[in-house]
């Protein structure tokens, strides 16, 4: 359950299926990335590895596994055919660092599509590569923003990931602040949070203040 | 021999991992920091590269980001190791562009396993890719 909950975030059609077998019987050239719980494999784990990348050499082959201190398991792993290991107690940030990560080598397009974020309202754009951000007039032309900082760029992102959630300032702070070695200054998130505001003009009432709990992204513009 | 670049202000780790990869029959090129591993880069042509999150003229983060937008470099497998185990290191490691990021110490079998893994999923380059 973990694990659908992180991948549905990310945005992903998640297909289950409860074993190797099924995987290749159920032509696995049409998976995106593949991510496989140790727990489903039998005594001969390596071969079943084996067998499932050399039936879907291009998709990602993922191991998720509980088991992070068994070293020699889990280069026998990576030699079998995994491209990589998820361990349960992960952050949800650093799957989706990761398995973003896999895409963009193996499917650089789709990745392209991931970085691009639609608000619900379908009038911000935000290109978190280029880290900047196209509004939709009134007129359907899209023009383009002020460029963003680094942590406006966050705090979008989040905000148009969790549209409708209200999102707290520590988490917001944890999430957005990424360089650690400079001093966190008392009242960093809601000075950018007004930066941006400002950058997204009007539409910037999309983002709302919860008096006591945070930040809001309305699902709607009005 | 598959040539790996190391780039790592660290003497004493660059040359053990110099020795560790040469062991395991890579052609190994070192550099002190991110402007050398460049130079190196722009000299030599693709390769798999191993680099350190944090050096002195340019940084790890930096070189990955040149590297991914080099049309002739951008498909290089590149592995960060650091010392900085936070999730928000790594999540920012792999949004510069890095494939893998290693925590030091690790365990040699692991970095070999690791590399092999990256290298077998890097698609061919392709000379006519659009810049």
């Amino acid at each position: 359950m973990r694990w659908r909950r992180s991948l549905a975030r990310i945005g992903w059609p998640i297909v289950v299926m409860e074993n190797t077998r099924a995987i290749i019987a159920e032509s696995p050239r049409t998976l995106g990335i593949i991510l496989i719980d140790h727990a489903v494999l039998g005594p001969q784990a390596g071969s079943e590895i084996f067998e499932l990348k050399r039936s879907a050499p291009s998709a990602p082959l993922l191991l998720l596994t509980s088991k992070s201190g068994d070293s020699t398991m889990l280069a026998e792993m990576l030699a079998a055919g995994i491209d990589d290991y998820l361990f349960d107690a992960m952050d949800d940030r650093l799957v989706q660092a990761k398995i973003n990560a896999h895409l963009r080598r193996v499917l650089p397009e789709v990745a392209k599509v991931l970085d691009v974020l639609m608000a619900p309202s379908g009038d911000i754009r935000l290109e978190r590569v280029t880290q900047s951000v196209w509004l939709k007039g009134a007129d359907g032309k899209w023009t383009v923003t002020a460029p963003l900082t680094s942590m406006e760029t966050k705090l979008l992102s989040l905000f148009m990931e969790f549209p409708g959630t209200v999102l707290g300032r520590k988490f917001l702070l944890e999430t957005a602040w990424i360089d650690k070695a400079t001093v966190v200054l008392p009242g960093i998130v809601d000075k950018n949070i007004s930066s941006l505001r400002r950058k997204l003009g009007p539409k910037g009432d999309q983002i709302r203040t919860i008096y006591g709990a945070g930040y809001i992204f309305r699902r709607d513009s009005k | 021999v598959k040539p790996i670049l190391i780039v790592d202000d660290d003497a004493i780790f660059n040359d053990l991992l110099n020795l560790t990869l040469s062991a395991a029959g890579y052609k190994v090129f070192s550099a002190q920091d991110g402007v050398e591993g460049w130079e190196i880069l722009r000299k030599e042509g693709p390769m798999t590269v191993v680099l350190d999150l944090h050096m002195p003229r340019m940084d790890g983060k930096e070189l990955t980001r040149r590297i991914r937008a080099d049309a002739r470099l951008r498909q290089v497998p590149i592995m960060m190791l650091s010392v900085q185990s936070e999730v928000e290191t790594q999540v920012s490691g792999y949004e510069y562009g890095a494939d893998d990021y290693l925590i030091k110490p690790f365990e040699v079998k692991i970095l070999l396993a690791r590399l092999s893994a990256l290298e077998r999923g890097t698609p061919p380059p392709s000379p006519n890719r659009p810049g």
